[in-house]
């Protein structure tokens, strides 16, 4: 007998597992919820990890390497591969820097689970959408679970606030979306990735349609696309949400949506407008120049702590979009790879900024981190290191990811770029190295050091398997060279 | 055809930006309503009669409605602000004018045939259409609903289990926003409150 | 051995530089007294082997650096010309150290000043070794540094600080010409190899170079831009004033590099490039003209001076002139012959003059010596010696090449020879006067010195002796002994190392020009010499002293006593206008002013500003960000609708208002900066 979908659910195995790993997870919680929402938390959370780590294995096990499933509307190659499996890697990160997190936050629903979980599946789905509308759709569920995320505390007003901004903005930006996929579809009568490719082949720069309808589309959809990634132009969002939203969920929102839309971005622009290169590169060209330029100048004026690492990632976002302007495969790896580090030096950053609560409650500002080196060495040690691995110092591993970048750029002749990404990460460098400064050499004050709390097992592991990373990929870099050359490779 | 086009769209257009200059909100929600009832129109002279319906009924039967008890509910004062937004009239205008035009011009194009291989592999009487325009022939004649229920429940299965999940994340999310699991907050408990006697609840203070 | 040359020195230098303080001022004066003579030994081995024998070597050190077609290896050359200089270099060197341990022995920076001093050989020795320009360039500023290290070694000495930089700063433009010149070089011949720019030189002769805008002859070019810098380093007239002085530093410094090498490094760079000045007649013209003023200029400034040394000193420079106009002969082997006589008398007598000051407690002034000649009877030979040797007395060392020199050049029959030979005749006459007028005022006459200075007077030590009779024994023979070898036509000795048109040699006529003419310098010298001697006795100064009072005779002496108002001008209408410049335009208002405010001070505050206006862009309203997402989505609409409107506008020349419009700190204006470079 013959099925349609006959195997299109083997290709989704992991998705369909994650599904059905939180959908029991949300029944078990609404049945027995009452009266135990204290350890309740945590079994989910712990129930939710080992469903992510499932659905990780699965993911790296699935025998099926390049699929177009379900009618044309997702597909499964490399490059979905390797980001989903950062995706829940991350999302792994997350749910081990949430146990201490939510208990210290006195954060009570288990929904937070739920809605992570339903969060990454979204994003997974994400990064294999090969369709305008199954695109749409998982924007738009990814969306919903990150607004509610964000305005997780709700009698906090900077979380509602953030909830709110976020969800306004995020409106605006799906209009967008929507603009420009009905322009193109209205233009060419298919809302498929690959069909579009197909029948833009051979467009050249010179042709008609360059200059008109084709290009606004793409324009709209990229312009939703860097309202996600919070690029610069449209990166106002960003700190505000940032740092209304619960830090855990900061961490999230700056690591796992940024992978799963560089898949997108990646995916659309590659695969179905490669042959408009030269309109979108200049897009991408000048939303990197100011991404830098933002992220740098705009985190030298933060006194927050979270303001500030938003800033960080939006000027990495710039430095990513400098591997997508090159149109290369090798920009292309370079985004991978740079994807990679930042998801490690993210995960550290943002657990060392978790370990820095003191019984009083969370550390809001910058002033918070004075005399870090008296309180924790060990801690304001990994946190200089990190703070030197994103501004690119030599030995550690954000140098590596900048480096492989800006030589891209140099490959693809975006010589402007590059030497602009090495001038901002000079001006990054000094709010950077400004934070060592206040860790280490501050002057000591009479005033008593106020004690940190402790480090729960999760977040030293994290911690050190990410400080690890930081200092010992530059060593030996060739795993992750391989791993997203394969990713790279899938596209072009 | 054109005309109603017409029609409803500036109705529509003109009554979207009554919604956010109307001073008193009830009024902005009623001004809702009728860019919803507009948009429904031009929803049905494309040929999407479901569509209009389904708009209609929930957007205007449901959404505004609740819009509409919600904004009386609170009682919101009608504000002053001619002045602020004048002070951004200027720029506002400056700018929405470019961008409008620069739309115009890049849109204002006959949608030609974008790949030129498609003229020469059809037949002469057709050369001028391209292939994908062809679909009129290819599909059966059915109507709206059947149409849809025919593609989203077999084809497009996955655009309905997202959109499922979708409506799952917006229930958790609001159940989780909303529902305040204080214990201090009374709850009604059906049970409980039948079954109550009212002999062993009351008790003679001594 | 060939590497010992080089190493040796360089040895010494290190040694006597860090390890000084061990070995002390002696162990340091040992050491390095001790290599250097070494060196001399290997040096003279080699001009037997190279010079004498003829068999030029080439030694590839080790690479420099490379790029593309560029190689500058380290290598050594070692041809006749070479090997005449190594001996010259060496000797001199060996002999000036050996006087120095005991000249400079009260000195508690001995080790300080040897190591200076073997450095400077080391430098010397890698100018006169190098097989490329590039690395002769390296020796040519080596010396220049020594030269300043060891003028200034006195540094707490206010003049000594000012000559040491006047002699910085005048090599300086010296260098930029050379500089420029093997630039030339490399454009035309695409290395700067000797072996391969001299094995092309014949066939490349018609090339042209733009400079400047104007097309030029290249090797006219490259000939002056060479000789500019020979004119810095030689002292030749125009950058001559640090010559004289640079005598603040030391005496045997004087002697060693003001005197004997390192001032004949532009002479020995004009003979090194005879191949390409032969191709150049226009710049050899040039040559000659400067090189005959030089000699007469110096000379007659050199009558009036008053300093003991400073008087050698423009002998010094007259006779630079001499081997420099030979040079713009066309007869660079008479130019290195003179040179390498020069060498012996003039270290001779600046050691012997050295020995005087020694003897005299410092005192170097001639009005207040005098009557010297009972006192310090052997070093009064010896500077009669060299005197005699200097005016060209016959059979001593000057004459044989000076006179051969005033006859080629009269035998060229050219405006440059005719000029350079009646010039070349009157230096000749002055230098004769000079000398004599020296030995008359420090050795002859009566005592003007004070009464202690007598007391204390003392004959050189054994030290300060060797190094005079040795030179002496030089300045007896050197010509004499050199003349068949290195002068002369048919002499094989130059090998390639010198290259000489035929239709440049005037070898032959010279021969055969009149009797009369031969005799001329003798008879000028003869005259000179007798007035210098007569003049200054103390029977006629009286007399002369009224005629100096004279109108005419007072503008000639203050004219010839202010060295014909060069440094006069110098300071007046470069100096003091370059000074201002410097202070009021360039520092004051570039540096201070427009740098200041578009570099450290402007970027900072313009980055304050910047992150100010993104801070207050961060409103926190909504409406304000939708606003900025669609200000974004206009601007990008615009860049890619409008971009054929966008190219007119964007013009690279334009970038420069562009960047100055970024700071300007408007936020739009940086926006639109952005833009440019998309578009560019």
């Amino acid at each position: 007998m013959f099925y349609l979908f006959e195997s299109d659910f083997l290709g989704l195995i992991p998705e369909t597992f994650l599904l059905l790993g939180l959908s029991t997870l949300l029944g078990y919680g609404v049945w027995y919820e009452k009266g135990r929402e204290s350890e309740m938390t945590s079994h989910q959370l712990w129930v939710g990890g080992l469903c992510l780590a499932f659905t990780f294995i699965l993911l790296c096990e699935s025998p099926l390497m390049n699929m177009i499933l379900c009618f044309n509307t997702l597909i499964i190659d490399g490059m979905s591969a390797y980001l989903k499996a950062l995706i829940l890697l991350s999302t792994l990160c997350i749910f081990g820097l949430s146990f201490s997190y939510l208990q210290q936050e006195r954060i009570k629903a288990f929904e937070y689970v739920i809605l992570l979980l339903l969060a990454t599946l979204s994003l997974m789905l994400m990064v294999s959408s090969y369709d305008f509308i199954s695109l749409y759709l998982a924007i738009e569920f990814q969306s919903l679970g990150l607004y509610v995320l964000a305005a997780l505390k709700r009698d906090n007003e900077y979380s509602t606030e953030a909830g709110l901004k976020y969800f306004v903005l995020g409106a605006f930006s799906s209009g967008f979306y929507l603009f420009g996929a009905s322009l193109i579809y209205g233009l060419t009568g298919t809302t498929n990735f690959e069909d579009l490719g197909i029948l833009f082949t051979g467009v050249g720069p010179t042709d008609l349609f360059t200059q008109g309808s084709v290009v606004v589309g793409l324009l709209f959809l990229s312009v939703a696309f860097l309202f996600k990634i919070s690029a610069a132009p449209f990166h106002m969002w960003s700190p505000d949400v940032y740092e209304g939203a619960p830090t855990v969920i900061t961490a999230f929102f700056s690591v796992a949506p940024k992978l799963a839309l560089f898949g997108v971005l990646i995916r659309v622009f590659y695969l179905g407008f490669f042959d408009f290169l030269f309109s979108w590169q200049q897009i991408f060209f000048f939303c990197s120049l100011a991404s830098m330029v933002f992220g740098s100048f705009g985190a030298l004026a933060q006194v927050k702590i979270k303001r500030l690492l938003a800033f960080s990632s939006i000027g990495h976002v710039g430095y990513m979009l400098i591997g997508l302007a090159t149109g290369s495969l090798q920009g292309l790896q370079g985004i991978f790879l740079y994807l990679l580090i930042y998801l490690v030096m993210t995960i550290n950053a943002f657990s060392v900024v978790l370990s820095l609560r003191t019984h009083e409650g969370e550390p809001r500002f910058l002033l918070d981190l004075k005399n870090l080196n008296l309180k924790s060495p060990i801690l304001a040690l990994t946190f200089s290191l990190t703070l030197f691995s994103m501004a690119g110092i030599p030995p550690l591993a954000g140098f590596l990811s900048k480096f492989y970048l800006f030589f891209a750029a140099l490959d693809a002749s975006l010589y402007s770029l590059a030497i602009l990404g090495v001038l901002s990460s000079v001006i990054s460098c000094f709010y950077y190295i400004s934070i060592i400064k206040l860790m280490y050499f501050h002057k000591a004050e009479e005033v008593q050091l106020k004690p940190l709390v402790g480090i729960d097992g999760q977040k030293g592991f994290l911690l050190g398997i990410t400080f690890f990373g930081i200092l010992f990929i530059f060593l030996y870099p060739s795993p992750f060279f391989l791993l997203s050359h394969a990713a790279a490779l899938s596209i072009s | 055809m054109n005309l109603f086009l017409a029609v409803f769209a500036a109705l529509g257009i003109s009554s979207s930006i009554m919604v956010i200059r109307a001073n008193n909100p009830v009024y902005s929600v009623l001004y809702l309503i009728l860019v919803f009832v507009n948009v429904s129109g031009i929803l049905i002279l494309q040929g999407l009669d479901f569509f209009a319906m389904i708009f209609l009924v929930v957007y205007v039967g449901a959404i505004a409605v609740l819009f509409l008890f919600v904004v009386m509910m609170l009682n919101i004062k009608i504000e002053e602000r001619q002045e602020s937004m004048l002070r951004y009239v200027p720029v506002g205008a400056g700018i929405g004018l470019i961008f409008f035009l620069e739309v115009i011009i890049a849109l204002d194009k006959e949608f030609v045939p974008l790949n030129p291989l498609a003229f020469t592999s059809l037949d002469n009487d057709s050369a001028l259409i391209p292939e994908y325009l062809h679909w009129g022939t290819t599909l059966g004649q059915k109507t709206g609903i059947e149409a849809i229920g025919q593609v989203i429940y077999t084809y497009y299965f996955y655009y309905f289990f997202m959109a499922s999940f979708i409506l799952l994340v917006a229930m958790i999310g609001a159940i989780l926003l909303t529902l305040h699991n204080d214990p201090k907050v009374k709850r009604q408990e059906v049970f409980e409150q039948n079954a109550r006697e009212f002999s062993r609840t009351i008790q003679k203070a001594s | 051995m060939y590497l010992c040359i080089l190493g040796l020195p360089l040895m010494g230098f290190i040694g006597a530089a860090g390890f000084g303080r061990f070995l002390g001022g002696r162990g340091a004066g040992v050491l390095t007294t001790s290599l250097l003579a070494l060196t001399f030994f290997f040096s003279c081995i080699v001009f037997y082997e190279v010079g004498i024998c003829g068999s030029s070597c080439t030694l590839s050190v080790s690479p420099w650096f490379l790029s593309e077609s560029w190689d500058a290896t380290w290598g050594l050359l070692f041809d006749p010309l070479t090997g005449t200089m190594c001996v010259v270099v060496t000797s001199v060197s060996t002999l000036v150290h050996l006087y120095s341990t005991s000249y400079m022995g009260e000195d508690p920076h001995l080790p300080r000043f040897m190591s200076y001093l073997s450095l400077f050989t080391f430098f010397m020795l890698i100018l006169i070794t190098g097989d490329n320009f590039l690395q002769m360039f390296v020796g040519w500023e080596g010396v220049g540094l020594a030269s300043y290290l060891l003028i200034n070694f006195w540094y707490t000495r206010l003049q000594a600080n000012k000559s040491a930089i006047k002699a910085m700063m005048m090599n300086r433009v010296g260098d930029f010409g050379l500089g420029l010149g093997i630039f030339a070089l490399y454009t035309i011949f695409g290395s700067v190899n000797f072996e391969s720019v001299f094995a092309c030189a014949p066939h490349l002769s018609d090339e042209k170079i733009v400079f400047f805008g104007t097309e030029f002859h290249a090797y006219t070019l490259i000939g002056i831009l060479l000789f500019v810098g020979a004119t810095g380093k030689s002292a030749q007239i125009g950058l001559h004033t640090w010559l004289p002085d640079a005598m603040e530093g030391p005496t045997p410094v004087s002697a060693l590099i003001h005197a004997a090498t390192m001032v004949t490094a532009g002479v020995f760079l004009i003979a090194r490039c005879s191949p390409l000045y032969e191709y150049a007649p226009d710049a050899l013209g040039v040559i000659a003209l400067a090189g005959g003023m030089t000699a007469f200029f110096a000379a007659t400034t050199g009558l009036v001076q008053n300093d003991l040394k400073r008087v050698i000193a423009y002998s010094t420079c007259s006779q630079l002139g001499y081997m420099v106009f030979a040079c713009g002969l066309s007869h660079y082997d008479l130019g290195v012959f003179h040179l390498a006589n020069h060498a012996f008398f003039k270290a001779l007598l600046f050691l012997g003059a050295g020995s005087v000051i020694h003897a005299m407690a410092g005192e170097q002034d001639m009005r207040r010596l005098g009557g010297l000649g009972q006192a310090l009877p052997f070093t009064n030979t010896m500077m009669l010696l060299g005197s005699l040797a200097l005016v060209g007395f016959p059979f001593l060392s000057g004459f044989y090449s000076k006179d051969a020199l005033l006859e080629v050049s009269y035998a060229h029959f050219t405006l440059s020879g005719d000029f350079t030979f009646i010039l070349g005749c009157g230096a000749a006459f002055c230098t004769s006067y000079y000398s004599f007028r020296l030995v008359s005022l420090t050795f002859l006459g009566e005592p003007k010195g004070p009464k202690k200075a007598y007391e204390g007077i003392h004959e050189a030590p054994f030290q300060m002796a060797i190094p005079l009779v040795i030179l002496g024994i030089g300045s007896l023979f050197s010509g004499f002994l050199g003349k068949e070898l290195m002068v002369g036509l048919g002499t094989p000795f130059w090998q390639n190392a010198i290259v000489n048109l035929p239709t440049h040699n005037t070898g032959l006529e010279a021969e055969y020009i009149d009797q009369s003419i031969k005799h001329l310098p003798f008879v000028l010298t003869c005259i000179g010499g007798f007035l210098g001697l007569f003049i200054n006795s103390p029977y006629l100064s009286p007399t002369v002293y009224k005629m100096k009072l004279t109108a005419l005779g007072l503008n000639l002496y203050t004219f010839l006593n202010r060295r014909w108002l060069f440094d006069k001008v110098y300071n007046d209408y470069i100096g003091a206008p370059a000074l201002n410049f410097g202070y009021n335009v360039s520092f004051k208002s570039i540096d201070k002013g427009v740098l200041e405010i578009l570099g450290p001070f402007g970027i900072t505050q313009g980055i304050r500003d910047l992150v100010n206006q993104i801070h207050k862009l961060q409103s926190g309203l909504i409406y304000h960000y939708a606003f900025v997402m669609l200000l974004g989505l206009t601007f990008l609409l615009t860049l890619l609708s409008l971009e054929n409107l966008i190219q007119v506008w964007v013009d690279p020349r334009l970038w420069f208002v562009f960047g100055l419009a970024f700071m300007s700190y408007f936020l739009a204006g940086e926006k639109t900066t952005d833009e440019e470079k998309v578009l560019g």
